[in-house]
């Protein structure tokens, strides 16, 4: 055997195998590929069905605090609109915990 | 190789019968003939098996060619039908907000239950197991997957439970299918404004219909890979349809609810046939509260009736009566022919002219001047005022305000009726004056007078806050300022000292005007039934708000000024508490509840009991001690100490106090020093 033929046969059985190899990896990133699809097919009817149910609970929470319903429960512990001058503006005090009560007239 | 053992022994055979003695070059040409006939057989079986070959590889070729070429594309169709499938994305339906991004209107998912009664192997067995899960009877489910069809729905919308238990059952051909169901969080409120959608997701009614474009939720298709299982995947990145913007209404949740709750007792306590307000924003024309009364859900529109929810604020014309007074007063001093101090002869309450004869409803005045005549509702001087103005100014005047046409909100709207000058005859003239023989939407009165509120400029009234949806503002001057201020401050006087006293808010300067129309009947004449109605602008010299009270058909008090201006009082003062705005009045105590005298003055009127301490005010502490706020609400407890000039600090959670440092009685005014209260809560049991 000739030292080109060799060369030809050395490129011959790299140009096999690479083709192996590269058909391997594209079989192989098919698979990964169909895999997280699936996964992410999953999580997005996930992400779905947790949207759908955040969307009740926002109702259920505005049905909660239906200002009809609020002005209900305020009644019973003595609470109602405020009247004439009983609107008070506190200035924002530098210490949160004390403040002097100022009428706003 | 037993044929070749066979050749073999042949050559053996021939050998041995060869004679011994018989020559070496007999023996050699004798081989030399059976070499030809040996290579002939390695040919024979070379080519049979090179032409076996070559069929085999022809066969495959023609068969590969046959798959590829031939029924390649029918195969290929057959394979993506086998892995792909088509999906619908569907978006909801765009949600609906008040001015303060509060849903009024939202889509939520949900599940229906269909079926297919060719996949179905028992019907009455599925329909048994069926009927418990969706509420519905066995034997109409047994007929309905009984039949020779591929789809039938079974029910719709379904709540989670039921979805779930149908999905555990398994039952063959039974199965969920993805859906929306429109959810209006807050019932009854604005119902007839906001309308309804039908089954299969379409606005109907309302803003629902009046938006559908811009509501409509959105729908695509596109491929996604399925598994041997048939689940469903996407390999490539399909595009998603654009998620609708939520269309904003200039309602305020909290002011509609005040003028619904207002409303409600208002219709409740008179005995009305129905009852609106209407609350705008004149600066800017938004509608703030559209409340109709009875109410109507939107969420159960199936057990309304179109009564129920008709849009009567946009929909129902109805003479005005004397809420049209100070329009036409606008009217004739923009024509300069008088002022607020013009005096006309009320005649003692009758006057009989060529055509009619006109009564004032309750007094007998003389000569009164234009703001008296307005104060006090005079139908004599106000059809004398009308007579000065002529039909052409007055009908001109009128239409220019919007009377007669759709104010151009896209609701279904009426045009009300304003004929043409040129057919109004001198009793036309007469009665428009007062109200009578045009009819006019609460929704068109509100446009005319947020002009008036507007100081003569024209500016629509808008129920959305996208700027491409609203009206534009055209910012046509169509009276004079001074004109505007003369009448509002001619309508101050209604209020104060005229026949709206009962919507006084101290503290408050507040225009209005009351009406109490007579209602014609089905032959056009006259009868008993009345509309009472309360239209004002408050603050008088520079309108913020004006509210439209309507009340049709009272059985208690037929008397706007008795019934429509309280619950105009009542509107007003809770919704400035909402925003902070109640003016300060230093002697009076919060508005309570009202309460209602029939027998007062003859007319059940609405008494507003000022003064009046609520049930858990507690009395004024001493000056300089603290006061006992043990087990009082922290409400209650905050303000006493807050009156004293003391914020107390809250320790732990709940609703009412439990300790209190200082303790009650001991002295708080410790000169110049920050004197500080701790109040410990616990929840009211």
């Amino acid at each position: 055997m000739t030292q080109s033929s060799s060369g030809w046969f050395l490129l011959l059985i790299i140009s096999v195998l690479f083709s192996l190899v590269t058909g391997l990896v594209m079989v192989w990133m098919s698979i990964e590929r169909a895999d997280t699809a699936f996964n992410i097919g999953q999580l997005q009817r996930e992400l779905d069905q947790r949207s759908a149910l955040h969307d009740k609970l926002e109702i259920e929470r505005d049905r909660l605090l239906a200002p009809g319903d609020l002005r209900r429960k305020a009644e019973r512990f003595g609470m109602h609109e405020a009247g004439p001058g009983q609107i008070r503006r506190l200035p924002m005090p530098a210490s949160p915990e004390k403040g002097p009560a100022q009428e706003n007239r | 190789m037993a044929r070749f053992r066979l050749f073999h022994s042949r050559r053996n055979r021939r050998s041995a019968a060869a004679p011994l003695s018989g020559t070496r070059q007999s023996a050699s040409s004798a081989r030399k003939a059976a070499a030809p006939q040996k290579m002939d057989w390695l040919k024979v079986r070379g080519g049979i098996v090179a032409v076996l070959f070559l069929a085999l590889w022809l066969t495959l070729w023609l068969r590969a060619g046959w798959v590829q070429i031939i029924k390649g594309p029918d195969y290929a169709e057959s394979a993506r039908r086998q892995h792909l499938a088509m999906e619908i994305v569907e978006l909801p339906r765009a949600m609906i907000t008040d001015r303060n991004g509060i849903s009024l209107a939202r889509s939520v998912e949900c599940c229906s239950v269909y079926a297919n009664p060719s996949l179905v192997e028992d019907p009455a067995k599925t329909a048994a197991a069926l009927a418990p899960l969706i509420h519905q009877p066995k034997e109409r489910l047994a007929r309905a997957l009984g039949r020779k069809r591929s789809f039938i729905w079974l029910a719709r919308r379904v709540d989670d439970a039921t979805a779930e238990a149908v999905r555990r059952a398994k039952l063959p051909g039974i199965a969920l299918a993805r859906d929306y169901e429109r959810v209006y969080p807050y019932r009854g409120v604005a119902g007839q404004l906001l309308g309804f959608v039908g089954m299969d997701g379409k606005g109907l009614e309302g803003v629902e219909r009046a938006y559908e474009s811009r509501l409509a939720g959105s729908r695509s298709r596109h491929f996604v890979q399925r598994d041997a299982l048939g689940r469903r995947f996407q390999l490539a990145s399909a595009e998603q349809p654009d998620e609708t913007d939520a269309l904003a209404l200039t309602l305020d949740l909290h002011v509609q609810f005040i003028a619904e709750d207002v409303l409600a007792s208002t219709v409740n306590a008179e005995r009305a046939k129905w009852g609106g307000i209407l609350v705008v924003d004149v600066p800017t024309g938004d509608v703030l509260a559209w409340a109709q009364y009875p109410s109507f859900n939107p969420n159960r529109f199936r057990d309304a009736t179109p009564s129920t929810y008709r849009n009567r604020l946009a929909l129902d014309a109805l003479e005005p009566g004397s809420t049209i007074k100070p329009l036409l007063v606008a009217g004739a001093m923009k024509e300069k022919l008088i002022n607020s101090n013009s005096k006309f002869n009320c005649e003692q309450g009758r006057w009989a002219t060529r055509s009619i004869t006109i009564r004032d409803d309750t007094h007998s005045y003389g000569v009164l001047p234009v703001h008296r005549i307005v104060a006090l509702s005079s139908n004599i001087g106000s059809a004398k005022i009308g007579l000065l103005l002529g039909a052409p100014r007055f009908q001109s005047f009128l239409a220019n305000l919007g009377f007669g046409q759709r104010t151009g909100l896209p609701l279904a709207e009426s045009k009300g009726i304003l004929r043409k000058a040129n057919e109004w005859r001198e009793s036309d003239l007469i009665s428009a004056s007062f109200g009578q023989s045009i009819s006019v939407t609460a929704l068109q009165m509100a446009q005319a007078y947020l002009t008036l509120g507007n100081h003569g400029v024209y500016r629509p009234l808008n129920i959305v806050q996208d700027q491409d949806e609203r009206i534009q503002d055209s910012g046509q001057r169509l009276f004079p300022a001074k004109v505007a201020r003369e009448v509002l401050s001619i309508m101050r006087e209604v209020v104060d000292d005229g026949t709206g006293r009962r919507a006084v808010l101290p503290g408050m300067s507040i225009a209005g005007k009351t009406g109490t129309a007579q209602k014609a009947g089905p032959h056009g004449k006259y009868g008993d039934k009345r509309m009472a109605s309360f239209v004002g602008l408050a603050p008088a010299e520079r309108p913020r708000y004006l509210i439209i009270v309507i009340l049709d058909e009272p059985e208690r008090n037929k008397y706007g000024g008795a019934i429509a201006a309280p619950a105009f009082r009542e509107t007003l003062a809770r919704m400035l508490s909402y925003y902070g705005e109640l003016p300060a009045e230093s002697k009076t105590a919060p508005v309570q509840k009202t309460a209602r005298n029939d027998s007062a003055a003859g007319n059940g009127q609405i008494r507003l009991e000022l003064n009046q301490t609520a049930p858990h005010q507690a009395a004024p502490a001493d000056a300089g001690t603290a006061p006992d706020v043990i087990g009082k609400p922290v409400r209650l407890a905050v303000e006493q100490f807050a009156r004293l000039g003391i914020v107390p600090r809250l320790q732990g959670y709940g609703a009412v106090v439990i300790r209190q440092d200082p303790a009650p009685g001991s002295a708080v005014m410790d000169a110049g020093n920050d004197v500080e209260a701790t109040l410990w809560l616990a929840e009211d049991n």
